[in-house]
């Protein structure tokens, strides 16, 4: 390995240690600093042979934080993936639709959303949680059960 | 002044206690690793010979990452340091991308 590789490895650890980085976006950070092609390849293709570099398990990971901390539906996971450099197929391995498990992250993002509204929603904070959970990647049928629950919530 | 060094430390370590952390890892994204470690990882705990995606998901990321100069034998040595409090602090010391040494002041997270 050049001194260039070994340098350009040596970043690579760096980032890779603080959070998981993609391919793409490792790939992006190393033509930014100015390494050569030839560089990029050889050390993207050591650090997917030693198993730091993993598409397959970010995909796992981004999947978690997406639906975990950020309260994405799945088609906001899977747009948050791509943006995160993970090609289709990957994202379509990590990712099986699961209703149920959509549909209590909604709950809990309506339950985020109502402590921070007072408990109570109007007509219009109704419609902008409508719009939060459209821009999240909820699907219509899971914002439509989930709102169903709040009205029925308010009545009691 | 006393007081107020008491009160201090005392709200770092009331601080350090009450906070919970995310939850770093999901069933799927540690199966395929032995069952020893997936119990580390339950645990929070790290122990020699890890990983360093497995010392992730037991600890997060470090705060600091610090290339040491090669051992006798040549091998690549890099140092991960994680500063909870100003109490504590730990360093993880990684020989060719395996965990073998750690020199820790925080109690109770090494197995």
């Amino acid at each position: 390995m050049t001194d260039s590789a070994h340098e350009a490895k040596r970043y690579s650890f760096k980032l890779l240690s603080y959070r998981g980085r993609s391919e793409s976006e490792l790939e992006e950070r190393l033509r930014r600093k100015g390494y050569s092609e030839i560089v990029i390849t050889a050390v993207l293709k050591d650090l997917k042979q030693s198993g730091y570099l993993d598409d397959a398990a970010l995909a796992l990971q981004l999947k978690r934080i997406g639906r975990e901390r950020k309260l994405l539906g799945h088609q906001g996971i899977r747009l948050f993936l791509q943006k995160r450099g993970i090609s289709d197929d990957v994202a379509d391995q990590a990712l099986d639709y699961d209703e149920d498990e959509e549909l209590r992250s909604a709950q809990r993002l309506i339950e985020k959303r109502l402590r921070s509204a007072g408990s109570r929603l109007d007509e219009g904070g109704k419609r902008r949680l409508r719009n939060l959970m459209i821009r999240r990647g909820y699907s219509f049928d899971v914002i439509r059960k989930t709102m169903k629950n709040l009205d029925f919530q308010e009545v009691e | 002044m006393k007081k107020i060094c008491i009160a201090l430390v005392l709200s770092i370590l009331a601080a350090s206690a009450g906070c919970t952390k995310a939850m770093r890892y999901s069933a799927e994204e540690i199966r395929d690793f032995p069952p020893e470690i997936q119990e580390n990882i339950k645990n929070g705990e790290i122990s020699m010979g890890m990983t360093m995606p497995q010392v992730r998901y037991a600890w997060g990321g470090p705060d600091q990452v610090i290339f040491l100069t090669p051992g006798e034998d040549g091998k690549e040595r890099v140092e991960w340091l994680y500063q909870d409090t100003p109490l504590f602090k730990t360093r993880l010391v990684f020989t060719e991308g395996l965990l073998t040494g750690i020199l820790s002041s925080k109690p109770g997270s090494i197995k």
